[in-house]
């Protein structure tokens, strides 16, 4: 395929807001998650929270008050972190509302506000005791519809929710639309905030772990579930020297919540990534897999790593660092992409002590300094839903 | 993609189910007739080709959503295995979302894990690709009232740009609980397309043209389920209509199809 540029970018996640945040905790191999205790919830288990979005920093202006909730603040905050807000500004006019597209991802979107909401129904009408705006604060599409308002954007857009998967799917939907002409720029990105959905939910599939994540470690044993907002602004003329080169999806066709236990989809998304870059496997000099720290998902993944790529590629997984971001972990991990490309380092797996020696790969547990010009993103999600991308520097 | 943005498609395969209708046929007899839009509660088929576990786990909306899916693979007699696919909701699972939040609000917050991996948006595409064994690529996608206009785009970008068909089910469900009285969806509808770059085969239906449009005012968004956004759209093939519909996508922007001329 035809490259497209990533004019600009940021990212949010625990470790603070903006990209240099993320930048030092992965090279220095900090993490950003503390035992949890978020809401009134009793689990074992840590979590990756961004302290900011329960500031005033985050708060919406008035005019956008029908979109309220935690993750639209989340997404807010993050908007407004590394000049991204005055890149999309400045875009949207010159380029036009309408050549605007808007591709975003989440997999919860704004339940946690939903379900606070039910803690409040009246008994004898069953209504909500306080009125909710359903289409602003509570649907899944309640992220789209907000980020459209912010920035006046009337191009083709929508929510992908493919689990986690999702913002990592939006790059490819918004490479479709600029290759058939419909958008010259879209905004594209991911946003996922804590909730008790996911937190109770991982827990009832004993996904969750008691200890930080472990990514890849011979004792991991679950999850950490983290929130994150992240961006990109995709142009289809040269801004940037980062470019989107390819990207693979595919489908497990297996279990709801288990991944193919070879890893045969998500062998399938790296190689049409491969193909669709018009790249070899020798090409790539990092990958930052999808290392959820589960069993079953870093021992197909690790399986299905080691049949595209053997043993020579360096890699890692960064939720060490950021927590298990979900719907907004395709994005965040593209934004550690950019880094280790722009900065020309190698992110090492926070987290991780011993490696899982029946995984065959060129696991990388520190950080290094190393030239980076063409990476790998693997994201994986319920549903058996596979996306990989490819980006490189562009000379 | 020609001039102007228009996009060219061939209407493959339709399936439908939804409020007095259990199959395209029957709804396409509707519409010629220009029966109004009928009150009946839908009844939902058993789709046979999930495994039992599954089919023991099947909601309302993924019964729906395969069985449409499915009926427009047989209408096109293309082998569902190999398609790409869209798969477009408004909320998705309304019952079991519901049935969550109202658990997370007592002191019983242990939610079971079936109930944790119904709630994803993409649920009917994961149980579709477990029922098929399709491994191809899958967009689960979501754009509130626009959510059909949204899917009917997605999957004409994405066969137009492989060059394959592509399937397109679109399916909304009701929420039983306090959403209801926000969010007023009254039952089950589930909508499935098959697209193809327009003058590849001679298809059965008529060919359509599609393009966005900023300045239509498109129907009401407000339809009492959704997915039957799609019904102007299957007017015009049904009636070859070569005027222009104006469907709801998004504020400022509807989605107009018309029969090519």
């Amino acid at each position: 395929m035809k490259p497209i540029f990533i004019d600009s970018y940021t990212a949010t996640t625990c470790v603070g807001p903006g990209n240099n945040a993320l930048e030092r905790a992965l090279q220095s191999g900090t993490a950003g998650l503390l035992q949890c205790d978020f809401d009134t919830v009793s689990l074992d288990t840590w979590i990756g929270k961004v302290a900011d979005v329960d500031s005033n920093n985050a708060s919406l202006p008035t005019d956008l008050k029908s979109f309220d909730c935690r993750n639209n603040r989340l997404a807010f905050l993050g908007l407004q972190q590394d000049g991204f807000d005055a890149r999309i500004r400045e875009t949207v006019r010159t380029a036009g509302h309408q050549r605007v597209g808007i591709f975003l991802g989440t997999s919860t979107s704004a339940i946690y506000d939903t379900e606070l909401a039910y803690r409040n129904v009246d008994s004898t009408t069953g209504k909500f005791s306080e009125p909710i705006n359903y289409s602003g604060s509570h649907s899944v599409s309640s992220l789209c519809n907000f980020v459209r308002a912010v920035y006046g954007i009337q191009g083709p857009g929508f929510v992908i929710s493919t689990a986690c998967s999702s913002s990592a799917k939006v790059f490819a939907a918004a490479q479709r639309f600029m290759a058939l002409g419909l958008i010259d720029a879209a905004l594209v990105g991911g946003v996922d905030s804590l909730c008790l959905t996911t937190l109770y939910g991982f827990n009832s599939l004993q996904l969750t772990s008691e200890m930080p994540c472990r990514p890849y470690d011979q004792h991991r044993n679950g999850i950490s579930i983290g929130e994150a907002a992240a961006f990109a602004l995709l142009t289809k003329h040269q801004s940037s020297d980062l470019a989107l080169l390819g990207y693979g999806e595919s489908s497990d066709a297996y279990h709801m919540s288990s991944p193919h236990p070879d890893g045969l989809g998500a062998k399938y998304a790296m190689e049409l990534a491969l193909k669709g870059a018009g790249l070899v496997r020798g090409d790539i000099d990092y990958i930052n897999l999808h290392g959820t720290s589960t069993p079953s998902n870093d021992r197909a993944e690790g399986i299905a790593v080691n049949n595209v790529f053997g043993e020579r590629v360096a890699c890692s997984s960064t939720k060490g660092v950021t927590g298990h971001t979900l719907g907004a972990a395709g994005a965040v991990e593209a934004v550690a992409c950019f880094e280790a490309l722009r900065q020309g380092f190698i992110p090492g797996s926070v987290g991780t002590e011993t490696l899982d020696p029946a995984i065959h790969l060129n696991y990388q547990l520190k950080s290094s300094r190393a030239p980076v010009t063409t990476v790998l993103s693997n994201s994986f999600g319920f549903g058996g839903s596979n996306c990989s991308l490819i980006f490189g520097k562009q000379p | 993609m020609t001039q102007d943005n228009i996009l060219d498609i061939a209407i493959l395969g339709i399936g439908a189910v939804g409020p007095g209708f259990s199959n395209w046929p029957e709804l396409q007899s509707q519409l010629k007739a220009g029966a109004p839009l009928s009150l009946d509660k839908t009844q939902l088929p058993s789709p046979e080709i999930l495994p039992s576990a599954e089919r023991r786990r099947a909601s309302p909306i993924v019964k729906a959503g395969l069985s449409v899916g499915l009926e427009a693979c047989h209408d096109a007699a293309l082998d569902p295995c190999q398609l790409l696919t869209v798969f477009t909701s408004s909320g998705a699972d309304g019952a079991n979302c519901e049935a969550i939040c109202e658990q997370l609000a007592t002191d019983d917050r242990l939610i079971s894990p079936t109930r944790f991996h119904n709630s994803v948006h993409n649920t009917v595409a994961g149980y579709w690709g477990i029922a098929t064994g399709c491994m191809r690529p899958s967009q689960v996608i979501s754009a509130e009232d626009g959510s059909f206009a949204a899917g009917l785009l997605e999957a004409a970008i994405e066969a137009s740009h492989s060059d394959e068909p592509c399937l397109l089910v679109c399916y909304d469900t009701n929420y039983p609980g306090a959403l209801r009285h926000v969010r007023p969806i009254n039952d089950t509808a589930a909508i499935a397309l098959i697209v193809e770059k327009a003058g590849k085969r001679k298809g059965k239906y008529p060919n359509i043209q599609l393009k966005l449009d900023h300045t239509a005012t498109p129907e009401t968004p407000t339809a009492p389920i959704p997915t039957l956004q799609a019904i102007p759209v299957l007017n015009s093939i049904t009636h070859t209509t070569t005027d222009w519909v104006s469907i709801y996508f998004q504020s400022n922007c509807a989605l107009s199809a018309r029969v090519n001329p």
